[in-house]
């Protein structure tokens, strides 16, 4: 139903650790009609112009805390919240070139009360925004 | 003879929320504009500090009460049972997630909660105790496919009866009682390529009452693209309908229902809902003793029509409401 809305406008861009590009980020917003326990996502995929990136070079981060990908199915007490724009971290060496690239999301979830996951899959064409962002 | 009071659910504009047009100060402005002085609010959804109700929250809402005349008077709580990846949440867990979803309920000034079936009769004899100290009246929501007489919801009847307590009860849906296709799903699938004849074999099926299984060897005998699938999926699923609603099962139960959840989907140009009796509806409630809310909720909040909806969906139940009292059948 919100699934237009999964993959966000803004923030994607590189990201730089030490100096070195070390990857990319993409905000994502939760392709349900409310907030949803961490725990609650069956599984976030994520395809650069056509290329797949594996989990285990993922992070994902709520406003508050940031977990590797395969520590998300034990947080039960950190919120994706309605609306809220988290981060998807991916390692990914230099970083992604400069310029518009097609991004592909399909994020699934886990609803007790539905007979079947929930799944948004949204794919936008976004430019990598310049500057790069850094973090300890 | 009943007193029945007409609310908003803030759910009918979750599009708006969602894509920022409106913030929860305006949710609760365009709910206050329908003539009505409460709403409902799921805390999931709107409560941003949920699962708690911290006073940065606390103090919003109760400025935009004040400054609109509106009061929160129910509260939606959702049963993540699945919560954990390994396995399902034990009874007593669930029991423990109710709790706090009353606690917040309560702070919010809220006097009823919805709570969702996959908490057992059990579990909600378990939490009586607490609702009555919280003062929160905490109701198994009745969803389609689910009526008042239906093998699940008559287990929690005879837990609630038992119990004799006045804090567990019903939370009633009026999706429950769809007698007619749902507009807005037949015509979606319509749109996605499924055809006209299909579709109508499908809901005559589900009118007879056809099993699934018949209906779906059908289906692939006639290579039914998916979008029929997806329609039947729906049909027998969450909007469900049936020749003969419930009324009987409705009746039975309404001295334990404390809310309603005034479902629609589809206000047409005669003034009616799409799919729901309103004025069979309204009448079995106009004739009890019922002394709460229906709470509108419009279900097709994704067309970004929430606004018009809601205003015609309140006028017709206005309209069908002052019908009854004066000696009418509900339909004007």
């Amino acid at each position: 139903m919100f699934e237009r809305y999964v993959v966000c406008e803004d923030g994607f861009k590189n990201t730089v650790k030490d100096g070195k590009v070390e990857g990319f980020q993409v905000k994502l917003r939760a392709p349900y009609y409310r907030g949803i326990a961490l725990s609650l996502i069956n599984a976030i995929d994520l395809e650069v112009d056509g290329v797949s990136y594996t989990h285990e070079d993922m992070e994902f981060e709520v406003e508050t805390g940031r977990f590797p990908y395969h520590e998300l199915a034990t947080v039960v007490n950190n919120r994706w919240e309605l609306g809220e724009k988290a981060i998807l971290y991916v390692k990914k060496p230099d970083g992604l070139t400069p310029g518009t690239h097609q991004v592909h999301a399909i994020v699934n979830l886990r609803i007790s009360y539905q007979p079947h996951p929930n799944i948004g899959d949204d794919t936008k064409t976004l430019a990598l925004e310049e500057g790069e962002c850094h973090h300890e | 003879m009943s007193k029945i009071k007409l609310g908003v659910s803030l759910y009918c504009f979750t599009k708006e929320y969602v894509d920022l047009t409106y913030s929860l100060e305006d949710c609760i402005e365009k709910a206050s504009e329908m003539g009505i002085d409460g709403y409902e609010i799921v805390g999931t959804q709107m409560v941003d500090s949920y699962p708690y109700v911290d006073d940065a929250f606390l103090g919003r809402i109760t400025k935009a009460n004040q400054q609109f005349g509106m009061k929160a008077i129910s509260y939606g709580a959702n049963m993540d049972r699945g919560m954990r990846c390994d396995r399902d949440l034990t009874e007593d867990e669930m029991v423990q997630m109710t709790i706090q979803d009353i606690r917040c309920a309560a702070a919010l000034g809220c006097h009823v909660m919805r709570a969702q079936f996959l908490l057992s009769p059990q579990a909600l004899v378990k939490v009586a105790p607490y609702a009555e100290e919280y003062q929160v009246k905490v109701g198994i929501e009745i969803h389609n496919p689910e009526t008042p007489s239906t093998p699940i919801m008559q287990a929690y009847y005879d837990a609630i009866v038992e119990s004799g307590s006045k804090y567990i009860g019903f939370v009633v849906d009026f999706g429950s009682f769809a007698n007619k296709p749902n507009k807005p799903n037949y015509d979606e699938a319509l749109a996605n390529g499924a055809p006209k004849e299909l579709l109508d074999f499908v809901a005559d099926c589900r009118m007879r009452d056809v099993s699934r299984e018949e209906v779906i060897q059908a289906l692939q005998e006639r290579n039914a693209p998916s979008a029929v699938y997806g329609a039947f999926e729906a049909m027998y699923g969450f909007l469900a309908f049936t020749n003969t609603p419930d009324y009987e099962g409705l009746k039975r139960i309404m001295p334990y229902v404390f809310h309603f959840h005034g479902k629609f989907h589809a206000m047409l140009d005669d003034g009616y809902e799409a799919s729901i009796p309103y004025p069979e509806l309204l009448k079995v409630i106009y004739e009890s003793e019922y002394e709460g809310y229906i709470v509108s909720e419009y279900e097709d909040h994704v067309s970004g029509k929430a606004l018009d909806m809601t205003i015609k969906h309140i006028a017709m139940e206005k309209r069908i409401l002052k019908n009854l009292e004066e000696g009418g059948n509900g339909y004007v």
